[in-house]
This record gives C-alpha cells, sequence and structure tokens, in this order.
C-alpha cells in the first residue's frame, strides 16, 4: 500500500510562506464558486486532515468520509468565515469536529486498531520504545484523549488554537493533555507487560 | 512524563495517521465534484457503514468534575479593596432574554468597565498548605458531608487515592489497578471505574468503603456522573444514536448502594441537593439540507432521582449539549449547545426548570453558577481571539449578559465565593459575599518563584468554605502539590 507520510512543518506552514494574502484570494475565489481555487486551499491540509481523522475514527473509510464531509461543510461555510487568513485553523476546526461526529455515530466507545509499521533497523528510541505497542495503547484510549493527543502530539497546535477547538481554557487543555499522556503511558506500560 | 516517551508518542502517531494516497485522490475528486454553493445538496463520494461491532471501552471522566477552572497557586496575597462587582442592569421584559451586550461596547448601559490592573499587596503573603505531593495528582472530590475528600496519585502502576479529613489530615488510603474516576456515595463509601486486575483487561464499576480493602462490583459501565449530594448516576454502554436502536441509558446508585433499573438518556449533571438530574434524549437525526453527516439532535430533560420528569426543552432541540450545571436553588439548568453543527458554534442555553422557558445566549464559556440568579462564564471567542476573552455574567433577574471582570478562568461556590483571573497572568482575584458584606483579594504566583505554576483540578467543599486545587508545572514533568485553600 502506497501511504503518505506527513511532515507537519512543511505541508502546513507552506502556506504561511506562501504569504497570506495569497490563500485571503483563494478563499475569495472559493466563496464566488471556484472550486479549483478551493482544491489549492485546502491542498496543503489535506493529507494531514486525513491523518488526524484517521487517529480519532481509527479507519481510513470513516476518515475518508469524515475529510469528505469536512470538504462539503467548509465548501459551503466558507461565507461564513470572518477572517479569511485564519482559513488553515478554521478547517481543522471543522475536520476534527466531522471526525468526531463519525466515532459518536458509530458509538464513542470502541477500540481502534491503528496499525504502525516498524523499520528493520531501529534508533534508539524506538528501541526504548515499542511504537507497535504505543499505537495499541492510543487505540485503547477514549475519544476525547485521542482528540486531544492528536490536536497536540500530532498536528501540533499550539494550546491556544486547540482551547480554540475544544472549547476550553487554555488552563485546562494543558491539563488534559497532561492526564491523556499519562494515561497513554499507563496504557503502554500495561501493554509492555502482557 | 519523559521527553523521550512524548516523542515517541509523535513518532508513532505519525506512523499510525498515514493514510493511503488514494485517500488524497479520492479527496480532490470530492472537491472537484462539489455542489454548488448553497445548492442544497451534497456528493460524497464514499459511504462507509459504521461498524457497531468493535468492543467498547469505558470513558475516563475528569476527576474532579465542574467545579473551579484552571489556574496557579503558591503563596497568597491580599488586599482589602473590594473588586468592581457587576452593576446590576434595569428590568427588562422576558424578551430581552435573548440579548446580549457586545463585549466592545464598553459605553453601553450595563456594562462594568474592567479594572485596569489587579494589586497585589506583597506584605501579606501566606503559603497554601500543602496537602500532597506527588508526579500524578488529581482530585477526587468531597464526601456529601464536606468531611472528607480525596486526591488521586496515579504515578505507579496502582493508583492510590488519598483519602483526608477537612482539616487536611490523611485517613487512609484506596489501592486500584488504574483507578478511572471516583465518586462518593456518602462520607463512607465510594464508588469507582477500574481495571479489574485479574487480566481480563476489562473495567467494571465498584463500591468501596473507607478502611476496608474488599470492593463489591457493580457492574459494567461507562462514565460516572457524580452529584454533589452523592447522588450518582452510571451510563449504560450504547451510542445515543436514535437512528438505531442503541439510545443511552443510565442507572443510579442509591445511598444504600442499590442500582436502579436503566432508565433512557445521557445523564449530564445532578442538582446541588441530589433530587434532579439533567438527561439528554437523542431524539431524532438532524436533517441534511447541505448532504453533511446529519448528528442526532434531541432534547434535554430534569428528572427527579426517581425517574418522573420535571421539565424539558421539548420545544427546542439540541445537538449535544455539555457543561450543564443547576443553579444553587435548583430552578435553572444552564448547558452549552453546538449552535451551527457546520463549524462547531458553542452558545449557552438556560433552561427554567418551573415554566420549562429556554433562554438562549449567544456567547459560550465554561458555565459556572455565582448565585441562584447570577450565571458566570469564561468568555470563548469564535472568531480566533479578535474578540477579547473575558469574565462575562448572565443575569437571571434581567437577561442580560455584562462584563464581570478579566481573565480566562473562573469559579464559583454557588454560595458567595468567587475565584477569577488569568491563566496567563498568573493572577487570580476571590471574593467572599456574605449578605452585604465582601471582602475580597488576590492570590497569584507560579512566575514570582521562577516556574510557571498552573491549576489541573479543583473542586470547592459543599459548603463553599474550602477550595482543594492541585498545582504545579506539570508539563516540566515535576511533581503537583495538592493544597487547600479557605479565602
Amino acid at each position: 500500500m502506497q501511504t503518505a507520510m506527513v511532515d507537519l512543518n512543511d505541508s502546513e506552514d507552506r502556506v504561511h510562506e506562501e504569504g497570506s494574502r495569497a490563500s485571503v484570494d483563494l478563499v475569495e475565489q472559493a466563496v464566488r464558486g471556484d472550486r479549483l481555487a478551493f482544491d489549492r486551499l485546502v491542498e496543503p491540509h489535506l493529507v494531514v486532515a486525513l491523518g488526524a481523522a484517521r487517529l480519532i475514527t481509527g479507519n481510513e473509510s470513516d476518515a475518508a468520509d469524515a475529510v469528505q464531509d469536512a470538504l462539503l461543510s467548509s465548501w459551503q461555510a466558507l461565507d461564513r468565515l470572518r477572517d479569511p487568513k485564519v482559513f488553515a485553523a478554521w478547517f481543522r476546526r471543522i475536520v476534527i469536529r466531522s471526525a468526531t461526529r463519525f466515532v459518536r455515530r458509530r458509538g464513542h466507545l470502541v477500540e481502534l486498531n491503528l496499525e504502525i509499521e516498524t523499520p528493520d533497523a531501529p534508533d534508539s528510541l524506538e528501541r526504548e520504545f515499542d511504537l507497535r505497542q504505543l499505537g495499541r495503547a492510543f487505540g485503547r484510549l477514549d475519544q476525547k484523549d485521542r482528540i486531544l493527543l492528536t490536536l497536540h502530539h500530532y498536528w501540533c497546535l499550539p494550546v491556544a488554537e486547540s482551547a480554540q477547538i475544544l472549547g476550553l481554557p487554555e488552563g485546562t487543555v494543558r491539563s488534559r493533555v497532561h492526564h491523556a499522556l499519562r494515561r497513554l503511558r499507563a496504557g503502554y506500560d500495561a501493554e509492555v507487560r502482557l | 512524563m519523559s521527553d523521550h516517551f512524548e516523542q515517541a508518542v509523535e513518532r508513532a502517531l505519525a506512523r499510525a495517521a498515514q493514510v493511503d494516497r488514494s485517500m488524497v485522490s479520492e479527496a480532490h475528486a470530492a472537491i472537484t465534484a462539489l455542489p454548488d454553493r448553497r445548492s442544497g445538496f451534497g456528493l460524497r463520494l464514499r459511504r462507509s457503514i459504521p461498524s457497531l461491532s468493535l468492543p467498547r471501552r469505558p470513558r475516563s471522566v475528569a476527576l474532579a468534575g465542574a467545579a473551579l477552572v484552571v489556574v496557579a497557586v503558591v503563596a497568597v496575597s491580599m488586599f482589602g479593596a473590594p473588586r468592581p462587582q457587576p452593576r446590576p442592569v434595569g428590568t427588562s421584559s422576558p424578551a430581552a432574554s435573548l440579548a446580549t451586550q457586545s463585549p466592545s461596547s464598553s459605553a453601553s448601559p450595563g456594562v462594568t468597565p474592567m479594572p485596569s490592573a489587579i494589586h497585589t499587596d506583597p506584605a501579606y503573603r501566606e503559603t497554601l498548605p500543602v496537602l500532597l505531593t506527588g508526579k500524578n495528582l488529581a482530585f477526587a472530590g468531597w464526601s456529601p458531608d464536606g468531611s472528607r475528600y480525596a486526591i488521586v496519585d496515579d504515578a505507579t502502576d496502582s493508583a492510590v487515592m488519598h483519602l483526608f479529613d477537612r482539616s487536611g489530615t490523611e485517613i487512609g488510603s484506596v489501592s486500584g489497578v488504574g483507578m478511572i474516576s471516583f465518586a462518593w456515595l456518602d462520607a463512607n463509601r465510594f464508588v469507582f471505574l477500574s481495571n479489574r486486575g485479574n487480566g481480563s483487561g476489562g473495567v467494571a464499576t465498584f463500591l468501596g468503603r473507607v478502611g476496608s480493602s474488599d470492593y463489591m462490583e457493580l457492574g459494567q459501565y461507562d462514565m460516572l456522573v457524580p452529584g454533589p449530594s452523592g447522588a450518582i448516576a452510571l451510563t449504560v454502554p450504547g451510542t445515543g444514536d436514535p437512528s438505531v436502536s442503541t439510545k443511552h441509558q443510565y442507572v443510579v446508585v442509591s445511598a444504600d448502594g442499590s442500582v436502579s433499573k436503566p432508565r433512557d438518556g445521557e445523564p449530564l449533571a445532578w442538582s446541588r441537593d441530589g433530587t434532579m438530574l439533567a438527561v439528554y434524549h437523542a431524539t431524532a437525526l438532524a436533517p441534511e439540507p447541505s448532504g453533511v453527516q446529519a448528528e442526532p439532535i434531541g432534547s434535554l430533560e430534569v428528572v427527579r432521582s426517581t425517574g418522573e420528569s420535571v421539565a424539558s426543552t421539548h420545544k427546542l432541540s439540541f445537538t449535544d449539549p455539555y457543561g450543564a450545571a443547576f443553579s444553587p436553588d435548583g430552578a435553572l439548568v444552564a448547558f452549552l449547545y453546538d449552535a451551527q453543527p457546520l463549524n462547531g458554534t458553542p452558545q449557552i442555553a438556560i433552561l427554567e426548570i418551573g415554566s420549562g422557558h429556554v433562554t438562549i445566549v449567544p456567547e459560550s464559556g465554561p458555565l459556572t453558577w455565582a448565585s441562584d440568579d447570577q450565571l458566570l462564564f469564561a468568555y470563548t471567542s469564535t472568531d480566533y481571539g479578535k474578540t477579547p476573552a473575558g469574565i462575562r455574567a448572565w443575569s437571571a433577574k434581567t437577561g442580560l449578559v455584562t462584563s464581570y471582570g478579566p481573565g480566562d478562568t473562573v469559579g464559583a461556590s454557588g454560595q458567595g465565593t468567587v475565584v477569577s483571573g488569568s491563566d496567563t497572568t498568573h493572577v487570580f482575584t476571590w471574593t467572599v459575599t456574605t449578605g452585604a458584606s465582601t471582602r475580597t483579594g488576590t492570590f497569584s504566583v507560579g512566575y514570582s518563584l521562577g516556574t510557571p505554576t498552573l491549576i489541573s483540578d479543583s473542586d470547592w467543599s459543599p459548603d463553599g468554605s474550602s477550595l482543594v486545587l492541585t498545582v504545579g508545572d506539570y508539563q516540566m514533568g515535576t511533581p503537583l502539590d495538592a493544597v487547600l485553600f479557605r479565602p
């Protein structure tokens, strides 16, 4: 299977490198109904959005559907975006909520099965931690913990943006990330002991 | 948490999030096939059938409940100057309940100017008593009579629940293999969700007793909703999706430890006296005018602990209500809901239990009741910071929203004590109102000691006189302190 490995800094920050003016122009064109402009607008975020949706929903099929719903939602709601310069954050919020809806519909208490391929020659970090077992422990976290860790440790969003997405004070987000990591560590340790 | 572990998490998530290139191609194809904007029809290229057969796991809940939110403390300074209070606003008709003051409209009637600065008096400082220090502390609630409280430390493989009396003396402990959530039934008995610890990997709900290591299994439930008076609701595994026949259900654990038969609904919050419970009923799927994934919508109902209905928002439907909180006298219940499922804009709704009238406040933020008729919330901007944050107050008397003060954090006992402030500046103000008199002070810290300090959990005692907080720089992996604050 051909997969896409994400370099977050390379993909999402490209928007900033190209200048916010370009993205504002694309938003304005998309609001007028230009699908090509919309495609160019979301393209830097697509792979990461699909990855985040996969982490939250736990499978590729739901992740694909969730992102397609998010695309449709954002396309339809573009004229409600008050500041085109913040399109990326706005789109991320819609993706997260769309993925959350899929989990909620399916039943929020599911054990995910995330497959992680490990290299033949692991480095020191991978000798210290078995990433497959870490993935299994992540899959057993509840939905809220998965979302928090996806925002914080996969999407690497600043706490302020995570707080916006989740509607929580920043301090609460920091606290919950800490506790989610703690639960992940406990789950991982349990995996290792088995 | 070690840096290596967090690096491993990031690497594991990056690998687990790898997606098939065909998914990216499908997404681009979906964009090409997007309908005309506002056409009302959506086109989805593929639709999977949700799997309902996966094994279910319990959802952990915040141990401390929804009392104060966030903050930072190590030392306290006090001063005598009263802080500005929300100015009463003129009477208004019921229709005015939909009115909201703009945060920028400082000249508008009814908006109290924010204080320009919060002072601290370094001449008077006191150190809060540290109850417990540990790597992973979380507050786990006061007993209904306020005589005891519990703090969990699960830094080790087996979580330990430390039990204290109200003076701060540790009186015992409870060990569990991965304790997930905890609630007091009375001063001697408690209910908790935990791994069974017998190798089955399952999670169950147990009834325990102070001073005993024997726990009675009550059954398998997902989530525990504790009430301040000892009332406890437990959710039965379910999807809450009305399109399938697995609606949410819950049971109530009564004072004698017996468990009721399952009732329909998702329990959200208990009234202060434990006689009423706010429950959400997902009753239908929202229409899909834009072709977007439909969401369950439904009503919020207030029921007695015995199950009889008291009030409902049946004339208005809501999607995914959360953060519900009863006013101290139990006459109102406020909650947040997603006003626009498309972009998740939250709003506040308040159900008047006597009349069934629902007031919508088009703002949002974590809710806390300062009194029977004043609801406080730390305003959460939905425009990405363009509107400044601050503490706001909704008055049940006037139906208006006014500015209460600066900050991003607020917590109220409901009995005259309010703590508010900023998680950024680490300066917090407390106000105790007793009759006509008001005492005010501030506490700050963290940076003054060279390290940022944040509160991770907190909860008021039932009489509103004490606040237990767990504080520390948990991001640095340094130990946390549990402290007792009596304003």
